[in-house]
C-alpha cells in the first residue's frame, strides 16, 4: 500500500457537513431530461434489484446500463429498466460508455475494489454496496482512488442518516446527541445481538461442506465472476447469493449485516477515523479454509477502553440477555429507548442535535459535498468488519494498529488482512 | 496399514527438544494403532517412522468439523506434534470429489495452519509449511494441491520457495502457486518467478511479469522494471493493463509515454487503468526528475483533470507560490475541479497570507456574483474560508452578513459558523435582517 493510500483513508474529513437548498442545487422542482444523472448497475442479483429499484424510482436519475456476468439476468433488467438502456456482460466494456455518472457496484464483495476502482478513475462517482471491499487492505486503495479522482462515494448503508435503526426501535441521533453530551459517560460498551435488535444471519450465510464439483452453467462467465478470486470448481452455491458464504468472495453474516450495524455505532462512539486495539472471538474452531461457518461472540476493544460486543446468538452462549444496548457509567439504553436513568429519555430532546451530515446521494454529486457515509467513514466501519473475521479465523486474540491499520505481531493475520489477487486483477 | 496410522517425526528439523520429546513420549511403534474414527473414506493413511501418535490424523481431523475451540486448539497441538506424518495423511484425503474425507482433511489442515502461525510459534510453523511444501507432489489432484499451496501462501516463506516453484510449471496450479510466491514476497520468491519468467511465453509471461511488480524494492531488485518492460512490449494489448500497473507499482517513468497514449485512447475502461496507473506511478517514481516525466505525461494528456492535478500536488511542497495557480483552477468550468481545489486549500496550505490570498481572489473575480457561475465561485470561495479555520477571514466573513445577495450572506453565515463555533443563530440572522 502507498504512503498516499494510507493516510488518505486515514484522514477524517475536514470538510464541514454542508446540507444544501434546491435553489443552491439549481433546481427548484422536477429535473428535466438533461439534468438528470447517468446510472449504471454492475450486479444484477439480489442487492442488485434493489439498486435497480433505487435508480428507477429516483425521478432524478436515468438508468442507461446494467451488466452481469449472467446473461439472464442482464436481459431481465434490460426489460425492466424499460427502454434506454443497454446491457453488458463484462463491466469493463460497460465503463467504456461516455455518459455514466454514477455506477453502482452491486457485485459480490471480491469485487467490490476492482469495480469501485475502475469507475472511479473512470470519472464515475460511485454507489458501492457493503461490505465496503473483502479485506482491510482493498479499502484503502478504494479510499485513495477516491481521493485522486476528486469523486463522491457512497456506502448502501444509511442508519447513521436517518431510519430506525433494525431492531433497535429508535433512530441513531438521539442515541448521539446522549452520548456527545456525556450523558453516559465514558468509556462505553455496546452489544450489537439479537437480544438488542441485531440479528446476525450466521447461519443463513454460512456456506455449504462437501459439496461436489458441478457444470458451470452455460448462461455464466464463470471465470469472469471469479474475476480476482483464485480458481475454485464451481458448485451452484458458490454463487448469488449464497457466495456470503466463502471466504474467498465474503464473509459470511458477519460481513453481510456488519456494515449495517456497526457503521451507526462507530459514528455513536465518535469512531470514525480510528479503530479498535484489540479483538478477541468465540467460534467454533477451526474454521473450514474456504466455507464460512457459525461464530459466537467478538470483542473488539478501542484505545480509550470503549468495547464493542457482537453476538450471533446462534452458537454458543448468549449473554447479552436482558443487557443494555449501551452502557457507560453514567447511564444505560436498552432497546426501545428505554433509559437508566429514565430521565435520559426526557432529557435527549433538550440536547443539541448533532453535526448535520450530507444524506441525499443527488445532493453530494451535484454539490460536490462528501456523503455522510462515505470511503473513509465507511472504510473504518468495513474494517471492523474484517477484524472481526480475522479474529473469528485465526482463534487467537488479535492486536490492530489504527494508524498503520495492520495487525502487529501477526504476520498471519495480515495475509488474511492484505492478499494478493488473481493476475491479471490487481489493485491500483 | 488400511485404518492403520502412524506418524513418523522425521524430516521435522525445525522441532525442538521438546516437541520431539513429546511427540515419542511413551510411543514405541505400535501404540499408535488404532482404528479410524470417524474418518470418512478414507483412502490410504500415513506411513510408518520413527515417531507415534496415539490417534490417526484423519481420526483427529473428524471431531474438527466445527468443534468446540478448545477442543480445536487441542486437537492442533496434537495434529503439530507429529506435523509431517499427519500432513501425509492428511492429504492423502484430499479429492476433487470434496468428500467427507476431504471436508476433515480441510479442518484439520486449517487447524494446524492458524494455530502454527500464533505469534512464538515460529518453529511450528516451519515444520509444517516444510511438510506441506514436501506433500505438494503427493495430492491427488490440482484441487488438492491448490489446497496446500493456499495454505503455504498464508504460512510459507522462503524454504518452501522452492516447492511452490515447481507448481508453477503445473496448468492446474500456476494462478494460486503465483499467488502463494507473491505474498510471500521475498528475494527467494521473486528469483522463483523471475526464473520462471526466463522460460515461459506467451500469457504465461504477461502473468509472471506483472507478478515481479509486487517486488517493488529498486534497490534489491534493479532488474526488474526491464523485465517488465520487456514483457510488455511482447504482451497481447488485453494484458498490457496488468503489466502497466505493476510498472507503475515499481516507479518506472519509463511506461509514463504508453499511458499518456492510453490515456487519450477511444477505450474509457483502458483509459481508466491508464489514469490510476499514472497517478500511482507518480507517487511512487524514486527521483523528482521521473515523476516530473510522469506528471508532465498526465498532464499532456489530461491538462485539466482533477487527477492531473491530484498527481501534481502529490509531489509539489505546499508553498505559497502554488496558491494562484489553484485560485486560477477555481474558474474552472468542473465543478469537480472547483471542489477539489477548494478541498486541498482547505486541508493543506495554511498560515494567514493564504487567506488573504483566498480574500483577495474573492475581491478579484467571482464577477460580483452576476453569473450563477460567479455566484457559485463566490459561494465556494465563503465556505473555504469558514473551513481553513483561520480567524484573519472572520471580519471579511462578517462584511459578507451585508452583501446585498441573500444567497451569500446565508453561505458566510454558515462560514462565520463553521469558523467560529457555533454561534446564536438569531443574534446574526437579526443582523442579516437588518440589511
Amino acid at each position: 500500500m502507498s504512503k498516499t493510500a494510507a493516510s488518505a483513508a486515514k484522514s477524517p474529513s475536514k470538510a464541514a457537513p454542508n446540507v444544501v437548498s434546491q435553489e443552491i442545487l439549481g433546481s427548484s422542482g422536477r429535473p428535466g431530461a438533461n439534468d438528470r444523472i447517468n446510472h449504471a448497475v454492475i450486479g444484477l442479483g439480489g442487492m442488485g434489484q434493489g439498486h435497480l429499484g433505487y435508480v428507477l424510482n429516483d425521478p432524478q436519475a436515468k438508468l442507461v446500463a446494467v451488466c452481469d456476468v449472467m446473461q439472464s439476468r442482464v436481459k431481465a433488467a434490460v426489460e425492466k429498466a424499460g427502454g434506454g438502456c443497454r446491457g453488458y456482460r463484462d463491466f469493463r466494456e460497460m465503463i467504456d460508455r461516455e455518459d455514466i455518472d454514477v455506477v453502482h457496484v452491486v457485485t459480490p464483495p471480491h469485487w467490490h475494489a476492482l469495480q469501485n476502482i475502475y469507475a472511479l478513475d473512470a470519472g464515475c462517482d460511485v454507489w458501492a454496496e457493503k461490505p465496503m471491499t473483502r479485506t482491510i487492505a482493498e479499502g484503502l486503495h478504494v479510499a485513495e482512488a477516491v481521493r485522486r479522482n476528486g469523486r463522491v462515494f457512497r456506502l448502501n448503508t444509511w442508519f447513521r442518516l436517518y431510519g430506525a435503526f433494525y431492531g433497535l426501535g429508535t433512530e441513531v441521533k438521539p442515541l448521539k446527541k446522549l452520548v456527545q453530551n456525556g450523558l453516559l459517560g465514558w468509556p462505553l460498551t455496546v452489544r450489537i445481538s439479537a437480544h438488542t435488535g441485531f440479528a446476525w444471519k450466521a447461519s443463513m450465510w454460512t456456506g455449504k461442506l462437501g459439496l461436489a464439483p458441478e457444470p458451470t452453467p452455460a448462461d455464466l462467465d464463470y471465470d469472469l465472476w471469479l474475476g480476482p478470486a483464485p480458481f475454485k470448481p464451481y458448485t451452484s452455491h458458490r454463487v448469488s447469493p449464497s457466495f456470503r458464504g466463502y471466504w474467498d468472495y465474503d464473509g459470511g453474516g458477519l460481513a453481510d449485516m456488519g456494515q449495517h450495524y456497526l457503521d451507526p455505532v462507530q459514528y455513536i462512539l465518535d469512531k470514525d477515523d480510528t479503530s479498535p486495539v484489540e479483538i478477541e472471538a468465540t467460534a467454533p474452531w477451526p474454521q473450514h479454509p474456504d466455507v464460512v461457518g457459525l461464530w459466537g461472540q467478538v470483542e473488539m476493544k478501542y484505545a480509550d477502553g470503549c468495547k464493542l460486543i457482537l453476538e450471533s446468538c446462534e452458537w454458543g452462549p448468549e449473554e447479552t440477555k436482558d443487557k443494555p444496548f449501551i452502557e457507560g457509567p453514567l447511564g444505560k439504553v436498552y432497546r426501545n429507548f428505554r433509559t437508566e436513568p429514565e430521565r435520559l429519555a426526557e432529557l435527549v430532546v433538550e440536547l443539541p442535535d448533532p453535526e448535520p451530515q450530507v444524506s441525499d446521494f443527488n445532493v453530494s454529486i451535484r454539490t460536490r459535498q462528501k456523503f455522510g457515509l462515505n470511503e473513509l467513514n465507511g472504510n473504518r466501519s468495513n474494517i471492523l468488519v474484517h477484524l472481526a473475521n480475522c479474529a473469528i479465523r485465526t482463534g487467537r486474540k488479535l492486536h490492530f494498529d489504527p494508524e498503520t491499520m495492520r495487525f502487529r505481531n501477526d504476520e498471519m493475520a495480515n495475509r488474511l488482512a492484505e492478499q494478493p489477487m488473481r493476475l491479471p486483477w490487481g489493485l491500483l | 496399514m488400511d485404518d492403520t496410522f502412524v506418524v513418523i517425526a522425521e524430516g521435522n528439523t525445525h522441532m525442538t527438544n521438546e516437541t520431539m520429546k513429546d511427540q515419542t513420549a511413551g510411543g514405541g511403534r505400535g501404540q499408535g494403532r488404532g482404528r479410524g474414527q470417524g474418518g470418512g473414506r478414507r483412502r490410504r493413511s500415513g506411513a510408518a517412522g520413527a515417531g507415534v501418535q496415539r490417534d490417526g490424523a484423519m481420526t483427529v481431523a473428524a471431531k474438527l468439523v466445527w468443534a468446540d475451540a478448545k477442543a480445536g486448539a487441542a486437537a492442533a497441538s496434537q495434529l503439530l506434534t507429529g506435523a509431517t506424518g499427519a500432513v501425509r495423511e492428511l492429504v492423502a484425503n484430499l479429492h476433487a470429489s470434496n468428500d467427507e474425507a476431504t471436508v476433515q482433511a480441510s479442518f484439520a489442515l486449517e487447524a494446524m495452519v492458524m494455530a502454527s502461525s500464533a505469534p512464538g510459534q515460529g518453529n511450528r510453523r516451519a515444520c509444517l509449511a516444510s511438510a506441506l511444501a514436501k506433500s505438494l507432489g503427493e495430492a491427488a489432484d490440482d484441487v488438492a494441491r491448490n489446497v496446500l499451496i493456499r495454505a503455504l501462501q498464508l504460512i510459507g516463506g522462503d524454504d518452501e520457495v522452492p516447492a511452490l516453484a515447481k507448481c508453477l510449471e503445473l496448468e492446474g496450479a500456476f494462478d494460486t502457486a503465483l499467488l502463494a510466491l507473491r505474498q510471500i514476497g521475498t528475494e527467494k520468491a521473486y528469483l522463483a518467478i523471475k526464473n520462471s519468467l526466463a522460460r515461459a511465453g506467451g500469457r504465461r509471461r504477461a502473468l509472471l511479469a506483472a507478478a515481479l511488480g509486487d517486488f517493488d524494492d529498486p534497490c534489491c531488485h534493479p532488474d526488474i522494471p526491464g523485465l517488465v518492460a520487456g514483457a510488455l512490449a511482447k504482451a497481447d494489448p488485453a494484458d498490457a493493463p496488468m503489466l502497466w500497473a505493476a510498472l507503475a507499482r515499481l516507479g518506472h517513468a519509463g511506461v509514463a509515454p504508453a499511458l499518456a497514449k492510453a490515456l487519450k485512447g477511444t477505450a474509457k475502461s483502458r483509459a481508466a487503468v491508464a489514469r490510476g496507473c499514472l497517478s500511482l506511478l507518480a507517487r511512487n517514481c524514486r527521483s523528482e526528475d521521473d515523476a516530473a516525466i510522469a506528471i508532465a505525461e498526465l498532464f499532456k494528456a489530461e491538462p485539466d483533470s482533477v487527477s492531473s492535478l491530484m498527481a501534481l500536488q502529490d509531489n509539489m511542497e505546499e508553498d505559497e507560490d502554488s496558491v494562484p495557480y489553484l485560485l486560477g483552477l477555481m474558474t474552472s468550468d468542473s465543478k469537480v475541479m472547483r471542489e477539489t481545489v477548494a478541498g486541498i486549500l482547505m486541508q493543506g496550505y495554511v498560515g494567514s497570507s493564504v487567506t488573504e490570498k483566498v480574500i483577495s481572489f474573492y475581491l478579484q473575480e467571482g464577477d460580483g456574483g452576476q453569473t450563477q457561475a460567479g455566484m457559485e465561485l463566490r459561494q465556494t470561495i465563503i465556505r473555504l474560508l469558514g473551513q481553513r479555520g483561520d480567524q484573519v477571514a472572520r471580519p471579511f466573513l462578517l462584511s459578507l452578513l451585508h452583501d446585498r445577495e441573500a444567497a451569500i450572506r446565508k453561505s458566510a453565515l454558515a462560514a462565520i459558523e463553521c469558523l467560529l463555533g457555533p454561534l446564536d443563530r438569531r443574534v446574526l440572522a437579526a443582523t442579516i435582517l437588518e440589511q
